[in-house]
């Protein structure tokens, strides 16, 4: 009876936030777990469909998925919206990169 | 599936794969975050208590509750009957809720008998006793194998099961978890519950070890 060594629990922030993001919006009410669970399994059919092996290390990208498919389903947001704040979130980060390098000036009001 | 070492990449590793792969997490990185942003511009989630529950599932919940379930089953008669009649309240008594208000079954293993967990259709999992699951338990081949051939399965975890012992398998739902009491090995009578918990593995409680 040997103890084999433990992984770690997620291998990216984005995997713990995503999943911390699941299970707060389903104890906010925004869905069933029973309704998590058959969109999870949906997004996992599909993603397979499309090519992914599907070995367990493409698990969380598929979780993100379902919450995207469960925010549009609820029409909190859509689909061009997410891309566009994804989009704009990835400029600041990257102004916020380069202020602290040193290569970019604040931004003006 | 190739068992538990395959860590899942197929891809050469030559130049360019880490830029790669920081390139990707870049951007799910993002996707990820304007979801958090619009949660949170609703009302729907709070930062603080997100941190939260990843640090509760980073550090607090795993397998070592799971055993130290199992142990008092071996050495409390009581507690296993209860375990074994509902096991949601006999957890629940030692301070570990599920969080999906699922229930949770307790399986118990014997000379004859072999169960193994697995959910075929994404990734159900006793979170309030075993934490999250391990990368094998949530991959395609693995939900699929512990079904059409749960015994080659064992075989590569190392478990060659003779014939005579019947292997159930037991498919997880978002309703319904299960948990594996695996045999007190025998040569343990003299060990209190934290030793015999300590002889408790993620993998006996899923059944893939025995």
């Amino acid at each position: 009876m040997n103890r084999p060594a433990e992984a770690p629990v997620f291998n990216a922030p984005w995997e713990a936030l995503a999943f911390a993001l699941a299970l707060q919006l389903h104890q906010r009410g925004l869905f069933t777990w029973t309704e998590w669970a058959e969109t999870l399994a949906q997004v996992i059919r599909d993603a397979q469909a499309e090519g992914d092996p599907d070995r367990g290390d493409t698990y969380y990208l598929h979780w993100v998925r379902a919450l995207e498919r469960l925010l549009i389903g609820r029409g909190l947001a859509d689909e061009q919206g997410l891309a566009e704040l994804a989009a704009a979130i990835a400029q600041d980060a990257r102004h916020h990169r380069e202020l602290q390098l040193g290569v970019a000036r604040p931004r003006q009001p | 599936m190739s068992g538990r070492s395959d860590h899942g990449h197929d891809h050469d590793h030559d130049h360019g794969h880490d830029h790669d792969h920081r390139h990707d997490d870049d951007t799910i990185t993002f996707r990820v975050r304007a979801l958090e942003r619009i949660a949170t511009e609703k009302g729907l989630v709070d930062p603080k208590a997100l941190e939260a529950l990843i640090e509760t599932y980073e550090h607090r919940v795993g397998p070592r509750n799971g055993a130290r379930v199992v142990a008092k089953a071996w050495t409390d008669p009581a507690y296993r009957e209860l375990l074994l009649r509902d096991a949601t309240t006999a957890i629940a008594s030692m301070g570990y809720v599920g969080r999906q208000s699922e229930h949770l079954v307790a399986l118990e293993n014997s000379p004859r008998v072999h169960n193994m967990v697995v959910c075929t259709l994404c990734s159900c999992y006793p979170w309030a006793v075993l934490g999250l699951p391990p990368v094998w338990y949530k991959s395609a081949p693995y939900r699929s194998r512990a079904v059409s051939d749960p015994r080659g399965v064992l075989r590569e975890f190392g478990v060659d099961l003779p014939q005579e012992v019947e292997v159930r398998v037991w498919d997880s739902t978002a309703e319904i978890r299960y948990l594996v009491i695996p045999e007190r090995p025998a040569g343990t009578e003299r060990l209190g519950e934290a030793e015999l918990a300590a002889l408790v593995t993620r993998d006996h409680m899923i059944g893939t070890a025995r």
